[in-house]
């Protein structure tokens, strides 16, 4: 009988956790990142910088 | 630049003009036509090969006239950009008024304007078949347009850094403007109203990355230095709140201190955030092969005149 009830109390938990992994919640959606290279001015400059 | 574009699909690589040639002061003389025009042949194959999305045209892409920056243009991979300059006698537009992209599940609106003010009065050569549109209705107009189709508005900008700051007082719903003519170097981009303004300095010395990290589907975001320095400030609040040194009278300022940072902090929590780098184009970057190989031969076929040596 206890063992039962530990058995089937491990299996919510568990199922409990799947659960959560397949529904992310909102705080957990997934960050989007965009990166902007820019310049302006190059001026006709085809030499690297002067170090 | 390559390399980054290949190895991430969010990457938009754009420029705000004044690329082709130097600043313009005089006409460039009869016997450097074709120099010039080579080279600006050059750079536009560079271009076409580092991937770029968009260029916006400043007053010096015109140094060789309207209709050689036309030609250039139907050779581009990318488009030419300006949404106010239109020919002198059909009034249609010389250039594409705007692009649309859709990256990082976003959908991005580039469009661009060119500021009638920077010729050198009507003689100017640069302008001869060339007018404008009034820059800042043609904003309005844009935006207008956009609006409904995008999520984001970038704003390529070649009217100068006064009239960006202005046009971005008077016209809300860009979110950035990339900026050009002045070369005003902004490591720390201002935010005016709710338009972050973007530029670095001349004649080719500097690129610059600026990086955003989406938390919310809103379009505003903080500059993450900000974030940054109130962290290096918190850290310092708890070294001087464990100080030996620190006398006890002083500990309760340092602690109401730490609470006002924690509160400060509390408030970047889920939101946007990005961050703006201005870097140096140096000599040890790794160059582009097929780049490198059309630099040699073109500086084979019109080798710098020495230099006199210094008198002594």
């Amino acid at each position: 009988m206890m063992k039962g009830r530990l058995f089937l109390t491990v299996i919510l938990i568990l199922g409990f956790f799947l659960i959560l992994n397949i529904f992310p919640s909102h705080a957990q959606k997934q960050t989007r990142t965009l990166t902007i290279l820019y310049s302006n001015n190059l001026n006709g400059e085809i030499d690297p910088c002067p170090t | 630049m390559k390399e980054l574009k290949e190895n991430r699909k969010d990457v938009l690589i754009l420029d705000a003009g004044d690329l082709f040639f130097k600043k313009f002061s005089n006409p460039i003389p009869e016997n450097e036509l074709k120099r010039v025009g080579d080279k600006a042949w050059l750079i536009l194959e560079s271009f076409n090969l580092m991937g770029i999305d968009a260029l916006g045209i400043g007053d010096d892409d015109l140094s060789l006239g309207r209709d050689f920056l036309v030609e250039m243009s139907s050779k581009a991979k990318f488009p030419f950009l300006s949404s106010n300059s239109i020919h002198e006698d059909t009034g249609k537009l010389l250039f594409q008024p705007y692009l649309l992209k859709e990256m990082a599940g976003m959908r991005i609106g580039i469009f661009s304007l060119l500021s009638p003010d920077l010729f050198i009065g009507p003689n100017d050569l640069r302008k001869k078949g060339v007018a404008f549109r009034e820059p800042i209705e043609t904003a309005q107009a844009m935006v207008r347009e956009l609006q409904p189709k995008t999520d984001l508005i970038i704003l390529l900008s070649h009217l100068s850094y006064p009239k960006d700051v202005e046009l971005a007082q008077k016209i809300s719903g860009i979110h950035l403007i990339v900026g050009g003519h002045t070369a005003t170097n902004l490591l720390y981009p201002p935010l005016i109203k709710n338009t972050y303004l973007l530029q670095t300095a001349p004649k080719g010395m500097y690129g610059a990355r600026i990086d955003f990290t989406f938390n919310n589907d809103t379009f505003s975001f903080y500059n993450s230095t900000e974030k940054r320095s109130l962290e290096s400030r918190l850290n310092y609040i708890k070294y001087r709140l464990v100080a030996k040194e620190t006398p006890d009278h002083e500990k309760a300022k340092w602690l109401k201190s730490k609470e006002e940072t924690e509160r400060a902090l509390a408030q970047f929590q889920g939101k946007n955030e990005f961050t703006n780098i201005i870097f140096p184009l140096r000599e040890d970057m790794k160059d582009h092969p097929d780049i490198l190989k059309m630099i040699d031969e073109y500086k084979s076929k019109y080798p710098e005149p020495e230099k006199p040596a210094p008198s002594k």
